[in-house]
C-alpha cells in the first residue's frame, strides 16, 4: 500500500465524517478507530475539530494551512473543496472552517512518518543525511520554497514515494507531533510551528562538512 | 516491589552494561555515550533554539532512535539531559520532548502528600517525567555507588557533586534515596491472594457492553483484577487505549492500577489516562483555563492554604457565631470544611445563602432553628468572601477541581463534546467514594453512560467526611436508567470463617440498603482458626495482649510484615506502636511525623538557625554527636541570653565557657563547625541537606544499621526532607520561620495526617504494619489485629457538627433533620469501618477489647461484636500478655539544684501541674523562645501588666478610671495586638476587665503584697497574693485576681487552698482569703471545708513530692502542645543534673 493509497483512505474517512452531517459522537469515532487504528490520533483530533466547528466555531485548534500550494496540494484541496461544496449544497448547516479541515487532511499525509524504524534509517542513509535532518524533513521544519527542486526529487526517490505526495507533504504546515501526546497539558498547542530555510537546516543539523557540501550543491 | 524500584533496576542494569566498557564511571558524559552505544541510539547535541529541538531542552525520537539535546550548560548537565531521555527510551513507548521543568533529577520519587503534589503527580505525563528523572539519577549515580562514596570513601554530597560534575541537588536526592530508604532484596515481596481460575461473575463484568454498568464488589473479590481484565479486553477489541479513562479516588489506588496495567499492557498502558478525579479536574482546568478565566497553570490551595486565605481576610469576615478570640484558626478550619462540603454538593455561595434564607423564613422555626439559620447565613457570607479572595489570587482549591469543571462541562457543549470524544470509555474504581459533584462530572462526560463501567462497594464507604455517600451507588440507576447492576460472587482473600463473620454483619448495615444482598463464596476454604475476641482490663493490658498474639503468630510462621494492627484512632495507634517497640517487636509506623524524636532533632537544628535565644540547644545537646550534659546546655543557654546577638552569632564562643564538661566543650566546638556559614535566611532543605550529608554522619550511620527502628527513623527523615523541599507561600519571616510556623499550624489543625503514610519504598520491611482502619482500605494481611472494641471507642461516639450545612444542601438527606442526617451518616460510616477492618484479614482475625475505663468503671463491649454470630467468634477467656522489659519502666528523674533565691510559688506549681516538662524548660532551665504569641495571649499579657501597674499605684492612691485607661492604653500600644483583625474586640474585652478591676478596688486600702510561705511535708510554697490590703468590713485580706469567669466548682482548684493556708501563715483568719473574677465581676470570700482543705493539701503534697523527686513527665495536649514555646525541643533533656547556681 503506497502512501498515496493511505492518504486517499484517510481522506475518504474524513469525507464520510463530514457528510454524516452530525456532530461526531463517541460511537462513530470508535467505529472508525477500530477500522483504522493507524489513524487513531488523527481521527480523534479531526472529530474534535469537527465538533468544535459546530459547537464553538471561533475555537482555534490548529495553525493556518500554508498559502501557497504545489500542484499536488492543489489537487488535494480541490478534492475537498468539492466535497465541501457538495455538503453545503445539500443544506449542511454547519459552518466548516475549510482551512482547519484541510489542515487535518494535510497533516495526515506524511510519507516519512509512515516509515518503519529501519525504513527511516534507510531513507536517511540513502539521502546521505543524519537523523536530525531527516526528522526535520519528516516534521516539515524546512520551508519548502527554499528547497531545490532536485533535492525534493531526491527525497522522493529515497523514501521512495510519488513526487506529488512528497511535495504536498513538504508544503504542508509543520507536523504537530504534540498532538500524539495524549497527556500534554495544552491540547492542540504545537510544540513546533517554526520552519527554517534549507540552507540553515543543512548548516545546523550536525552534518559532516562533506554532507553539507553535497546538499548545498543541489 | 514498588514501581520505582523496577525503574531503578533498569537504570542500574544499563549503567552496569555501560560501565563495563572500560570508562571512568564517574565521568558522566563517558557513561551516557557508552549507554548510547550499548542501545544503538544516535546522539546529537544541538545549539539552543535549534528548530529540531522543538522548543525543548531534549527529546527522544522513537522512529529514528535518536536523542537530541541542547548543547548548553556543563558537561554533566548535558549528560543529565541525555540520561533523562535514555530513561524515556528504555521505559516508555513513543517519542517525547522534555522541557526544562520536565528534567529535574533532583525531584523526589514521592513528593510530600500535601497540596498540589497530592494531585499532580498522577497525571500520566507527570508520572513519566518523574520516572525518567528517577531513571536518570540512578543511571548516572547508582544508589550503591553513591552509598559507597559517602559511607566508605567518606565523601560529602558537595564532594561527590564536584567529582562527578552533577548538580548538588541531584546528588543530594540520590544520596537520600540510597541512604535513607531501605534497600530491596529478593523475597521482600508479599504473597497475595490466590489467582482465580474461573469466575463467571468477573467474566460477565469484563464482557459487558452496550449499557451503563455497576459492579458491586465485596471485599477480596478481585475488583481491581476485573477492572484490569476489562481494559485488556477493550484494547484487544480494537478500542483505542487513548480513549480509555480510568478514575479513582486515591493516588495509591491510581498508582497500583498504573503498575498493573503496565505489566499487562506494556505498549498501551501509557496511553490510558489513569488518575484521581481531582487530577483529572486539574488537567481539564489547565486545558480550558481560558474559558474558566484562569491563568494557564493556576496555583492549587490545600486546606492549610485555604485557612491562611481566611486568616488574611479576617478583618472582613462577618464572624459572630464562628468567632473564637482565643484561637481564630481553630474555627476557620471548620468553616473551610463547611465550604468544601458545599462544593462537594455543587453549591455555590448564592445557593448556600438561598438555602439559609429559606431556613430563616420558615414560620415554624423555633429559636434554635433560627440560630442555625443565622449560622448558615454567616457561612454563606464567608463563602462569598473566600471565593473572591481565592479568585483574586488566581488560584483554585481542591473543591474547585471538581466543582468548576463539572459546572463547565454541564454548561459548555463544546467542552463537553470534546471531553466525550477524547474519553469514550470510562471506568471508575471505588464508586462508593463518589460525592455528588464527581457523580455529576461523570454524567457530563459519560452522557447516557453506554460506555460507563463502575465498580464499588457501598459497605466500604468510609470517606463520608469528603462528601462520599453510598447514596450515589443507589442513585446510579436513576442517573443511568438503562443501567445493569451485578455483583462479584467469589471472595479470594479470606478464610471461610472470616468471610462468614463479616458477611453476617452485612444485612444489619445501613449501607446495605438498596444494595444487592452480600453473598460470597470463600474460595480459600476453611482457615486455621475462627476470629477470636480477647478481653483485657486496661489499655496497657490490651497492648501486652496484642504483643503476645503477634509473637505467637510469628512463631507459627506468620511474618511480622504479614500482620497488621488496625486502630480506629491515631492516638491509640501511637500507644500500641510504642508498646510493641518497647517489647522488641518491629513496627512499620511513622506516627505523627513532627512529634518523633528524630524529626524533632532536625526541627531543633532548624530552630537554632532562627531562634535568637537558641533554646534548641537543650535538644541538640542531647544528640550523641554533641554529648552535652544538662548543665552544659544550661550554661550555654544562659550565656546566649546574656548576649545581644542571636544564638547563631554566638555559637563559636560557646566552647570557651567556664564550667563546661570536656565533652560538652568539644561538642559545642563541633556544633559551631557544623553551623559554619549558616545564615538565618537559609532554606530548611538547604540547611538540612548540608547538615545531614556534608557536616554529620546521620545518614551514614542510619544507612549502615539493619535495625528496623533505625530504618524507620531513616524513612521518617526521608519523608520529612520531602516535606521541607516545598516552600509555603504564606506566613512571614525567613523561610525556616515560615516552615516552623507551618509545622505548628499543621499539628494544631491535624493537617499532618497524610505525612504519617509510610512511603511506598519502605513497605517491604519486615515489621508489623500499624495503620488506622481508613488507611487499610484496599489492603490485605495474613493476620489482622483490631483493638479497641468497646463502646464509645469503636464505634466512636458522634460528636456533632461544628458548622452544620443548611437544610436541603445534602442530596439524599431529604426527610431528615440536618443533625439526624449527620448522625445517621456517622453511624453508617462506623459500621463500614468495622466491616472494612474485619475483611482485611486472610487467615487470622484477632479482636480485642478492654473492660475497664481509666477511672476504674466498667466498659461495655462494642455493639458490633453482637453482630457476629457466637458460632463464628471464639472468646479467649485467658488471653496472655507479653510483659515489658525491665529497663522500659524507668521513670527518668532529673536531679535539679535551684538557686538559693528560687522558690516554688503558687504560679510555678500551677505550671508544674499543667505540664511538668514545660515547667522544667521554663522555670528550671529558664527557656522561652521569642516565637509569635496569639492575639489572645498578648491581650492577657497586657491585662496582667496593667494589674501590676494598678497594684503599684494603689500603694499610694487608688487611680480613677481615666488614669487606668491611660495606663492600659500605653501598655496596649506597646505590647497589644493592636494591628490584628480583631483588635477592637480584644481591646473591648480587655477594657471591660480594666473597668471592673478599678471598681473592685473601691473601699480597699492596699498594701504591698507580702510573700507568704506555706510549709508542707514535701516542701514550701511561696504565695504572692495578687492583692493584699484591708477592706472596710472584712478587715485584712489577701485576694486572688483572675481575668476569666468564675466556674461552678471554682474552689475545687487547690490554689484557693493555698490562699487560705497563706492567710493562716500571715496570722489572718481563713476568711481573709478572697477571690476576684473580672469577667463576670464576682468578688467573694474563699469558702472551703476542712475536708476540702485536707484533700487539696494531699494533692499539693503529691505535686511537691514529684517535683522533689525530679519527675518532669510530659502532658500531651493536641491544642496546647503546638502552641507551647518548647514544642520543637520537647521532651528531650540531656543526661545529668542541672544546677542554677
Amino acid at each position: 500500500m503506497t502512501q498515496g493509497t493511505i492518504d486517499a483512505e484517510f481522506a475518504k474517512i474524513c469525507h464520510e465524517m463530514i457528510l454524516a452531517n452530525e456532530i461526531p459522537n463517541p460511537d462513530m469515532l470508535d467505529t472508525y478507530v477500530k477500522q483504522y487504528p493507524q489513524y487513531s490520533v488523527e481521527l480523534t483530533d479531526f472529530a474534535v475539530a469537527l465538533a468544535l466547528d459546530v459547537l464553538a466555531p471561533l475555537y482555534e485548534e490548529v495553525d493556518d494551512a500554508p498559502e501557497r500550494a504545489t500542484p499536488a496540494v492543489s489537487r488535494t484541496m480541490s478534492h475537498f473543496q468539492n466535497a465541501l461544496f457538495d455538503a453545503q449544497q445539500k443544506g449542511d448547516v454547519r459552518r466548516l472552517e475549510t482551512k482547519q479541515v484541510l489542515a487535518h487532511m494535510q497533516n495526515a499525509a506524511n510519507p516519512i512518518a509512515a516509515l518503519s524504524k529501519a525504513g527511516f534509517k534507510g531513507f536517511a542513509c540513502r539521502l546521505d543525511v543524519n537523523s536530525v535532518l531527516a526528522a526535520k524533513l519528516r516534521d516539515r521544519q524546512i520551508a519548502s520554497d527554499t528547497m531545490p527542486a532536485a533535492f525534493i526529487t531526491m527525497v522522493a526517490q529515497c523514501i521512495p514515494e510519488d513526487i506529488d505526495i512528497v511535495a504536498a507533504h513538504l508544503m504542508a504546515a509543520p507536523d504537530q507531533t504534540l498532538r500524539a501526546r495524549q497527556f500534554h497539558k495544552a491540547d492542540g498547542k504545537p510544540g513546533n510551528s517554526e520552519q527554517e530555510s534549507f540552507e540553515d537546516a543543512v548548516k545546523n543539523s550536525g552534518l559532516t562538512e562533506d554532507q553539507k557540501r553535497k546538499l548545498l550543491a543541489y | 516491589m514498588d514501581a520505582f524500584e523496577t525503574i531503578r533496576q533498569s537504570a542500574r542494569e544499563l549503567h552496569g552494561r555501560a560501565a563495563s566498557k572500560d570508562i571512568d564511571a564517574l565521568d558522566m558524559m563517558q557513561l551516557v555515550k557508552a549507554a548510547i552505544d550499548e542501545l544503538g541510539l544516535e546522539l546529537n547535541f544541538l545549539e539552543p533554539g535549534n528548530i529540531a529541538l522543538k522548543n525543548s531542552k531534549a527529546l527522544f525520537d522513537e522512529q529514528s532512535d535518536m536523542i537530541c539535546c541542547e548543547n548548553s550548560g556543563s558537561t554533566a548537565d548535558r549528560a543529565l539531559l541525555v540520561a533523562h531521555e535514555l530513561g524515556h527510551a528504555v521505559l516508555h513507548a513513543g517519542s517525547v520532548q522534555c522541557s526544562e521543568e520536565d528534567v529535574d533529577a533532583a525531584s523526589s520519587m514521592e513528593s510530600a502528600p500535601v497540596g498540589l503534589q497530592r494531585v499532580e503527580d498522577y497525571g500520566a505525563k507527570e508520572r513519566r517525567e518523574l520516572q525518567a528523572n528517577v531513571f536518570a539519577r540512578e543511571f548516572l549515580l547508582p544508589g550503591e555507588t553513591s552509598r559507597h562514596l559517602h559511607t566508605v570513601d567518606g565523601l560529602s554530597a558537595r564532594e561527590i557533586a564536584s567529582r562527578t560534575g552533577l548538580q548538588l541537588g541531584t546528588v543530594r536526592q540520590q544520596l537520600f534515596d540510597a541512604l535513607l530508604l531501605p534497600a530491596y532484596s529478593d523475597g521482600d515481596d508479599s504473597e497475595t491472594s490466590c489467582v482465580p481460575i474461573d469466575d463467571a461473575s468477573q467474566d460477565r463484568a469484563v464482557v459487558h457492553r452496550g449499557a451503563p454498568y455497576q459492579l458491586q464488589a465485596g471485599p477480596g473479590t478481585g475488583k481491581t483484577r476485573t477492572l484490569i481484565k476489562r481494559i485488556e479486553v477493550l484494547v484487544a477489541e480494537g478500542i483505542d487505549p487513548a480513549s480509555i479513562l480510568v478514575l479513582t479516588f486515591s493516588n495509591r489506588a491510581a498508582g497500583e492500577l498504573v503498575e498493573r496495567l503496565t505489566d499487562r499492557l506494556p505498549d498501551d498502558a501509557s496511553k490510558i489516562w489513569v488518575g484521581t478525579f481531582h487530577a483529572f479536574g486539574l488537567e481539564l482546568i489547565r486545558k480550558h483555563y481560558d474559558v474558566l478565566e484562569f491563568s494557564p497553570n493556576p496555583p492549587l490551595f490545600d486546606r492549610s492554604d485555604a485557612i491562611n486565605v481566611l486568616q488574611d481576610i479576617l478583618p472582613t469576615l462577618p464572624l459572630e457565631h464562628y468567632r473564637n478570640l482565643w484561637d481564630p484558626a481553630m474555627v476557620l478550619r471548620d468553616v473551610i470544611s463547611a465550604i468544601s462540603r458545599a462544593k462537594d454538593e455543587l453549591i455555590d455561595p448564592q445557593q448556600y445563602r438561598r438555602l439559609a434564607e429559606s431556613m430563616r423564613g420558615d414560620p415554624q422555626a423555633d429559636d434554635n432553628k433560627l440560630i442555625a439559620a443565622d449560622k448558615c447565613l454567616e457561612i454563606a457570607d464567608i463563602y462569598d468572601l473566600y471565593e473572591a479572595a481565592v479568585r483574586s489570587r488566581g488560584a483554585v482549591d481542591f473543591g474547585d477541581l471538581i466543582m468548576r469543571v463539572t459546572l463547565l462541562l454541564e454548561s459548555d457543549a463544546a467542552v463537553r463534546q470534546q471531553c466525550r470524544l477524547r474519553h469514550r470509555h470510562i471506568l471508575v474504581d471505588e464508586y462508593q467514594d463518589v460525592n455528588r459533584a464527581s457523580a455529576r462530572m461523570l454524567k457530563a462526560i459519560a452522557g447516557n453512560g453506554e460506555r460507563l463501567w463502575v465498580v464499588g462497594d457501598a459497605r466500604q464507604s468510609i470517606y463520608r467526611f469528603r462528601g462520599a455517600s453510598s447514596a450515589n451507588m443507589i442513585k446510579f440507576s436513576e442517573d443511568y436508567p438503562d443501567a445493569v447492576i451485578e455483583q462479584l460472587k467469589i471472595n479470594y482473600r479470606s478464610s471461610s470463617q472470616i468471610v462468614g463473620a463479616f458477611t453476617s454483619m452485612a444485612p444489619k448495615m445501613g449501607a446495605s440498603a438498596g444494595m444487592l444482598a452480600l453473598s460470597l463464596h470463600p474460595q480459600s476454604g476453611e482457615g486455621p482458626s475462627l476470629p477470636s475476641l480477647s478481653e483485657f482490663e486496661t489499655e496497657r493490658d490490651e497492648e501486652a495482649g496484642i504483643a503476645h498474639a503477634v509473637e505467637d503468630l510469628k512463631t507459627n510462621g506468620v511474618r511480622y510484615r504479614d500482620q497488621a494492627v488496625l486502630c480506629r484512632s491515631n492516638r491509640r495507634l501511637g500507644e500500641i506502636a510504642s508498646a510493641l517497640e518497647a517489647r522488641g517487636i518491629p513496627v512499620l509506623h511513622l506516627g505523627s511525623l513532627f512529634e518523633r524524636d528524630d524529626i524533632r532533632d532536625l526541627l531543633s537544628i532548624l530552630s537554632l538557625a532562627v531562634d535568637p535565644f537558641g533554646d534548641a540547644l537543650v535538644r541538640i545537646g542531647r544528640m550523641p554527636r554533641y554529648g552535652l550534659t544538662l548543665q552544659d546546655a544550661y550554661l550555654a543557654s544562659r550565656f546566649i541570653r546574656s548576649q545581644e546577638t542571636p544564638a547563631l552569632a554566638c555559637l563559636s564562643e560557646l566552647s570557651e565557657l567556664e564550667g563546661l564538661s570536656d565533652a560538652g566543650a568539644a561538642g559545642l566546638a563541633r556544633l559551631s563547625v557544623d553551623f559554619e556559614g549558616v545564615t538565618a535566611d537559609i532554606s530548611a532543605w538547604e540547611l538540612l541537606s548540608t547538615y545531614i550529608l556534608d557536616r554529620t554522619d546521620i545518614a551514614r550511620d542510619l544507612a549502615q544499621s539493619s535495625e528496623i527502628t533505625a530504618q524507620m527513623s531513616a524513612v521518617a527523615i526521608w519523608q520529612f526532607l520531602n516535606f521541607t523541599r516545598e516552600q509555603t507561600q504564606f506566613g512571614s519571616g525567613n523561610p525556616i520561620e515560615r516552615m516552623l510556623d507551618r509545622v505548628r499550624q499543621m499539628v494544631l489543625l491535624a493537617e499532618e495526617r497524610d505525612l504519617r503514610q509510610v512511603p511506598a519504598s519502605a513497605l517491604h520491611l519486615d515489621a508489623v504494619r500499624l495503620m488506622t482502619v481508613h488507611g487499610s482500605k484496599g489492603l490485605e494481611f495474613e493476620a489482622v489485629h483490631v483493638p479497641g472494641l468497646s463502646a464509645a471507642s469503636f464505634p466512636l461516639s458522634y460528636r456533632g457538627q461544628r458548622c452544620p450545612p443548611p437544610i436541603g444542601m445534602i442530596e439524599g438527606d431529604q426527610g431528615l433533620s440536618v443533625p439526624a442526617a449527620a448522625k445517621r451518616a456517622h453511624a453508617m460510616e462506623e459500621e463500614c469501618l468495622f466491616f472494612v477492618a474485619m475483611s482485611r484479614a486472610r487467615e487470622y482475625l484477632r479482636l480485642y477489647r478492654t473492660t475497664k475505663q481509666k477511672g476504674g468503671n466498667n466498659r461495655s463491649p462494642s455493639s458490633f461484636l453482637g453482630w457476629i454470630p457466637s458460632a463464628l467468634l471464639q472468646q479467649e477467656s485467658a488471653a496472655q500478655q507479653m510483659a515489658l522489659p525491665e529497663d522500659a519502666q524507668s521513670c527518668g528523674a532529673i536531679e535539679v539544684h535551684v538557686d538559693d533565691d528560687w522558690h516554688m510559688t503558687e504560679t510555678r506549681l500551677i505550671s508544674y501541674q499543667n505540664c511538668p516538662r514545660r515547667f522544667f524548660y521554663t522555670h528550671i532551665l529558664k527557656l522561652g523562645s521569642a516565637r509569635k504569641p496569639t492575639p489572645f495571649s498578648l491581650t492577657h499579657d497586657c491585662l496582667y501588666a496593667f494589674l501590676r501597674w494598678l497594684q503599684r499605684e494603689r500603694l499610694t492612691a487608688n487611680p480613677d478610671t481615666a488614669a487606668a485607661y491611660a495606663a492600659f492604653d500605653n501598655i496596649w500600644y506597646d505590647k497589644g495586638p493592636h494591628d490584628h483583625a480583631f483588635a477592637s474586640e480584644y481591646y473591648a474585652l480587655a477594657t471591660r476587665l480594666v473597668d471592673y478591676a478599678v471598681i473592685a478596688g473601691a473601699g480597699v486600702s492596699f498594701v504591698e503584697p507580702a510573700m507568704h510561705e506555706v510549709t508542707f511535708q514535701n516542701g514550701t510554697v511561696h504565695v504572692a497574693p495578687s492583692e493584699q490590703g484591708r477592706m472596710l468590713e472584712q478587715g485584712d485580706i489577701i485576694r486572688r485576681v483572675r481575668t476569666g469567669y468564675r466556674r461552678k466548682k471554682e474552689f475545687d482548684d487547690w490554689t484557693y487552698t493555698l490562699y487560705v493556708l497563706a492567710a493562716r501563715a500571715a496570722g489572718l483568719s481563713d476568711g481573709a482569703a478572697r477571690a476576684l473574677h473580672l469577667t463576670d465581676d464576682v468578688e467573694e470570700q474563699v469558702s472551703l471545708s476542712a475536708t476540702q482543705i485536707n484533700n487539696r493539701v494531699a494533692k499539693i503534697e503529691t505535686l511537691l513530692s514529684d517535683f522533689a523527686l525530679g519527675l518532669f513527665p510530659i502532658d500531651v495536649d493536641p491544642v496546647t502542645c503546638p502552641r507551647c514555646p518548647h514544642f520543637f525541643i520537647c521532651d528531650a533533656v540531656p543526661s545529668g543534673s542541672v544546677s542554677q547556681a
